[in-house]
């Protein structure tokens, strides 16, 4: 099983000082699933997709993708091997328009060598970087700047810019976050559409429990840095360590 | 490099002087950076003019304390002015902006200075401030050298007093903490600022009247080493952080000193500041003091 | 004729610091990494050109673009030793670079100390001496090179992944821009164009010294480049032209010059922070719409 996984970590630790951010992690995620990853506040979430996606270093253990060790590898070079994320905080090009923050990130060929003296004004580019802003919904917004965009909006300009990297897998961090139920309900169509045209793993990070075990075919519980359950939603619903982890917390598992 | 005791002590008494200079201008541009985020570099503006203001009132009145007075208020209301009018209507506007804005300030007030006083260096003689010197030792210490160390030591204690003690001291360092937070609070934030820009611009100008009898002259580029050197201070010291400022200028002081002494055919003076905290900034980007974000 | 000569060389000192705002533009208009150290680069371009053709008799057309390469250079060493730092330490590092290099020229004798380098000779194209027009025409075609690049970056996935940078850098890097790489071209390529400015400059005014490339120049160049607008590319031409054109209009006032200069900067800053051409500004706002009339 673990041998046809996308993506696994290997015992991956990360310390801050004295603060075990991630405390012996071992996941893996198979191809075209949608994994679910929740736990309460501070449980490490977040910290686990940066050092997926390069940002952080790991203190112990290692990341591998399709088989190869991609730990301690720059973010950028992650990338552009086919794994692209979004951010819990948008980080939209704000003075861009909705069409260049697109645009930007098609260019993952040009940015390496001297390939970047190129135009980036071509037919083929924008009118990929069009399709993608079709696919999200966000066509009618291209020519405005990104900072005009609702914070809905700029979640959708955060996925189209992940998709324009043609990913293997998406990181989704919290991609529901500061959103109305309905915005939410959207994104979330959004998201099994994207599974079922394009084909791409998706790994969901998520606070909204509802969001999470709707979407996911498989979860897994973080608390505290360690993983404390793995299964369907169905499972993790009735778990009874779960439960005690987000009681603990003062949440509703459900 | 191997140094007699004496001229050790020497060259650490005189770094500790250089030092205690770099201190009094760098402990306003911190309290300013620790709030607002913004280098400001006019604060050497309000530390020249604090001295003209200083040695007009003196040739005037022949008294030292309205002197001192006189420049206090002089600074306190600029320093105000400034902020009000500049700094704050620029919070959400890229800090270049703010960051040019100060420096055209410092460049326009030495220009207007050496407009009504003239370009060049004017004496500043106080008689009450004898010019002799000490032998302690084989270290020669001079009587206004004496008295500028006591006055600022006896301001950054007041200072830190202040800060500590004081009701809008603590509320200050609070701000200083959680910027965006404060603001949300409301209001009083402004009042924390003025008091802020006050006690750092006093202290500026004030630097400035030590500084111009220490040398015996006033001369309306005199911000210019001195607030690049400060500024050089709060870097080295962590931007922002107080106990920062006061050890890096110290560090400064006596590193330049020291430096100087042993290695300055090789370098220009005025250049070792800077690579100090250049070699510092490649092992510690966010200085001596500074948090990792 | 007089009179011709002085609108010749107005244009051409205009031309020249042209490139070098040019440069500047594209390091901190476009990349968005502050630099308050430009003039450095000019100076170390003109010392570059001077001292290649006094002291080591090498003609003036392969020393210009050598001097461009060394002033690159510098840039990629200011720009790696930057990588790591937050905004307010880069802005302090480049001031201590402008310091350190002004002290390194006033202290090696190479560069002449506080006299500079006199007797820097003028170009020669097969013998014939360049002087007023003919120099004009000189920097005119450098400066138009230099303008051709700077258009070619805006439209090439250069320039896109320093816009991108300069917006935000967590997220180029996901997108897969190698952001240390960018950066360090970003300080390169305006260091570039001040160099070869610095070389233009040099051998224009035949005297090169210290005292032309301090801290207070750069935030000349600075002022030039925020005055016409940030991150356009027209703006800091226009910019550069009014900064310098401005105080010859009001001569009477010379001696206020500064006083002037650092007014205009700080009121326009205050209240057209995006300079005169920058996007959202005034006159950039009306244009728009009478182009848009036009095309009604």
């Amino acid at each position: 099983m673990k041998g046809s996984a996308m993506l696994r970590t290997e015992n991956l630790c990360k310390y801050f000082g004295g603060v075990r951010a991630l405390d012996g992690v071992n996941i893996y995620v198979e191809k075209e699933e949608i994994l679910g990853i929740i736990g309460p506040n501070g449980a490490g979430k977040t910290t686990l997709f940066n050092v997926i996606s390069g940002f952080y270093k790991p203190t112990k253990g290692h990341v591998f993708y399709m088989n190869k060790r991609i730990d301690r590898l720059p973010p950028a070079k992650i990338a552009k091997m086919g794994i692209s994320r979004t951010f819990q905080i948008v980080k939209p090009f704000r003075d861009l328009t909705v069409l260049q923050n697109v645009i930007v990130a098609c260019g993952k060929d040009y940015y390496f060598g001297i390939s970047f003296v190129k135009s980036y004004y071509r037919k083929d580019i924008i009118e990929k970087a069009t399709r993608i802003l079709e696919e999200v919904g966000l066509s009618e917004y291209k020519d405005s700047p990104a900072k005009v965009l609702p914070i809905g909006h700029l979640r959708r300009l955060e996925i189209a810019r992940a998709l324009a990297l043609d990913p293997q897998i998406l990181l989704l961090d919290e991609p529901t976050a500061g959103m109305s139920h309905k915005e939410a309900v959207e994104i979330m169509k959004l998201v099994s559409t994207l599974r079922e045209e394009r084909g791409v793993t998706i790994m969901l990070v998520e606070h909204n429990m509802k969001v999470a075990m709707e979407l996911s075919d498989r979860m897994y519980v973080l608390n505290y840095g360690k993983i404390i359950a793995e299964g369907p939603p169905e499972e993790i619903k009735k778990n009874p360590v779960v439960i005690e982890a987000y009681l603990g917390s003062g949440y509703k598992v459900g | 490099m191997s140094f007699s005791i004496d001229v050790f002590l020497q060259l650490l008494l005189n770094g500790i002087l250089m030092g205690v200079i770099y201190m009094i201008i760098a402990l306003g541009l911190t309290m300013v950076y620790g709030l607002l985020r913004i280098l400001h570099i006019a604060h050497a503006g309000v530390y020249t003019l604090g001295a003209y203001i200083a040695f007009s009132t003196y040739v005037v009145t022949h008294n030292i304390f309205l002197a001192i007075i006189a420049a206090s208020i002089v600074c306190a209301i600029l320093g105000v002015i400034i902020e009000r009018s500049l700094y704050l209507p620029l919070l959400d506007k890229p800090a270049y902006i703010p960051l040019i804005i100060s420096i055209a300030v410092y460049l326009l007030l030495a220009e207007v200075i050496a407009q009504i006083w003239g370009h060049y260096p004017i004496g500043f003689h106080v008689e009450e401030i004898p010019r002799e010197s000490y032998e302690i030792g084989k270290v020669m210490i001079g009587f206004h050298q004496i008295i500028f160390l006591a006055v600022i030591t006896g301001f950054i204690l007041a200072l830190w007093l202040i800060i500590n003690k004081t009701k809008i001291g603590l509320a200050s360092r609070a701000a200083s903490q959680d910027f965006e937070m404060a603001m949300a609070m409301g209001e009083n934030v402004i009042k924390v600022i003025d008091f802020n820009f006050i006690i750092g611009s006093i202290l500026a100008g004030i630097g400035g009247l030590l500084v111009g009898i220490y040398y015996a002259k006033v001369f309306p580029y005199m911000g210019d080493i001195v607030a690049y050197k400060a500024l050089v201070v709060i870097v080295i010291g962590g931007l922002g952080s107080i106990a920062g400022a006061i050890i890096g200028a110290l560090i400064l002081g006596i590193a330049e000193t020291f430096l100087i002494a042993t290695l300055g055919y090789l370098l220009p003076r005025e250049a070792f500041a800077f690579i100090i905290m250049i070699i510092l900034l490649l092992f510690r980007p966010q200085g001596l003091f500074g948090k990792v974000e | 004729m007089q009179i011709g000569m002085y609108y010749i060389t107005l244009l051409i000192w205009i031309l020249i610091y042209a490139i070098a705002v040019m440069g500047l533009n594209i390091t901190m208009g476009y990349a968005g990494q502050v630099n308050l150290g430009q003039a450095a680069f000019i100076g170390i371009g003109a010392f570059t050109s001077a001292i290649l053709t006094m002291k080591f008799g090498i003609s003036f057309w392969i020393a210009l673009p050598l001097s461009g390469l060394i002033s690159f250079i510098a840039g990629m060493l200011l720009g790696a030793i930057s990588i790591r730092l937050k905004y307010d330490f880069l802005a302090m590092t480049t001031i201590g670079f402008n310091f350190i290099m002004v002290a390194i020229f006033l202290y090696y004798p190479i560069f002449g100390g506080s006299f500079g380098l006199l007797g820097v000779p003028r170009p020669r194209i097969f013998g014939y001496k360049l002087t007023g027009v003919t120099y004009l025409a000189l920097v005119f075609v450098i400066f138009l090179i230099c303008l051709l690049v700077n258009i070619w970056i805006e439209r090439s996935w250069l320039g896109l992944a320093f816009e991108a940078i300069r917006e935000d850098e967590d997220a180029a890097q996901t997108l897969g821009i190698d952001v240390k790489k960018f950066k360090v071209l970003a300080f390169a390529i305006g260091a570039g164009m001040a160099g070869i400015a610095g070389s233009l400059y040099a051998h224009f005014s035949m005297r090169v010294a210290y005292s032309d490339f301090t801290f207070a120049k750069s935030i000349e160049l600075l002022s030039m480049c925020i005055l016409g607008g940030l991150g356009t590319v027209y703006g800091p031409i226009i910019g550069t032209a009014l900064v310098i054109i401005l105080p010859e209009i009001f001569r009477p006032l010379r001696q206020y010059r500064l006083i002037m200069h650092t007014l205009i900067l700080i009121i326009l800053l205050r209240f057209q922070p995006q300079g005169l051409l920058g996007k959202g500004s005034y006159l950039e706002t009306k244009i728009k719409k009478w182009i848009g009339g036009f095309q009604k």
